[in-house]
């Protein structure tokens, strides 16, 4: 059986706490570790960063979180409001633009490669922390979602 | 869940401690507080994430700006990092590698 809870909140970056809160509480009461539940509050962050962007956008981000015996999942929807921005690209334009610049300058950067940015980071941290994750975009909604497997239960 | 800054100087090296959570909402400030660092005539400092509790992404990309600016200038910008779930985010990007990473701040000022 699955359980499920929803979340409605506006598409913006000071209340993308609310979303890290929510799943922290249900992280815990799955039986997730202390330092699983932290790797949930900063995988949702990741996750939906992106739909937000630094200033905000018009409309809800709903979030539904679902868990049965083996796992727990979150996915984020936002109905993207039409810009000028190309066609696909609509989540990765809320990415804040900042002097960040190429990470390669500063030589060595390990298994990131020379042009790591912002995403990518995002990206190395999702894929660490959760055990699935992807996006797609339905028109003008766009989805991002997780899973991870709750403690106790194999691959 | 708010941010809290504090500039302090140790043996002469720019020290400034940060609190709280830094995501997409609070990193602005963030570098706000690296650039008045950068902008104070030294070309190294501290930065103090004791007493920080979340940092995603974009607080990284902030770190990382900051210490290309200081590096461009011949200096470097060090971190005092203590929290295991804020040291293992710096791991798991590399960024751990990229950075000089102190468990205290007395370390970081004398490295």
């Amino acid at each position: 059986m699955t359980d499920e809870v929803e979340l409605s909140l506006p598409a913006k970056p000071e209340l993308l706490s609310l979303a890290r809160l929510t799943v922290a509480a249900l992280a815990s009461r799955a039986d997730f570790d202390y330092e699983e539940i932290e790797d949930l509050r900063l995988a949702i962050d990741e996750l939906c960063s992106p739909l937000v962007g630094q200033t905000g956008r018009p409309g809800q981000l709903r979030l539904r979180y679902l868990w049965d015996r083996s796992w727990l999942e979150v996915s984020c929807t936002i109905d993207d409001e039409p810009t000028n921005s190309p066609p696909g690209r609509s989540v990765s334009s809320t990415r804040p633009e900042h002097d960040e610049g190429s990470l390669g300058e500063l030589g060595s950067f390990g298994s990131l490669g020379a042009d790591a940015g912002e995403q990518e980071l995002s990206d190395r941290i999702l894929d660490a922390l959760v055990d699935e994750h992807g996006s797609k975009t339905d028109g003008s909604t766009v989805q991002v979602w997780l899973r991870k497997r709750r403690p106790g239960t194999g691959p | 869940m708010e941010v809290s800054f504090a500039h302090d100087e140790q043996q002469g090296v720019p020290v400034l401690s940060v609190g709280g959570e830094i995501d997409v909402y609070t990193a602005p400030r963030l570098r706000e507080h690296l650039l008045e660092l950068a902008l104070g005539g030294t070309n190294r400092a501290v930065v103090d994430l004791t007493d920080v509790t979340f940092v995603d992404s974009t607080g990284l990309g902030v770190l990382v700006s900051g210490l290309k600016r200081f590096r461009e200038a011949g200096g470097d910008l060090v971190l005092v990092v203590v929290q295991p779930q804020i040291l293992k985010v710096f791991e798991i990007t590399g960024l751990s590698d990229v950075f000089r990473i102190h468990s205290s701040t007395g370390e970081a000022v004398a490295s």
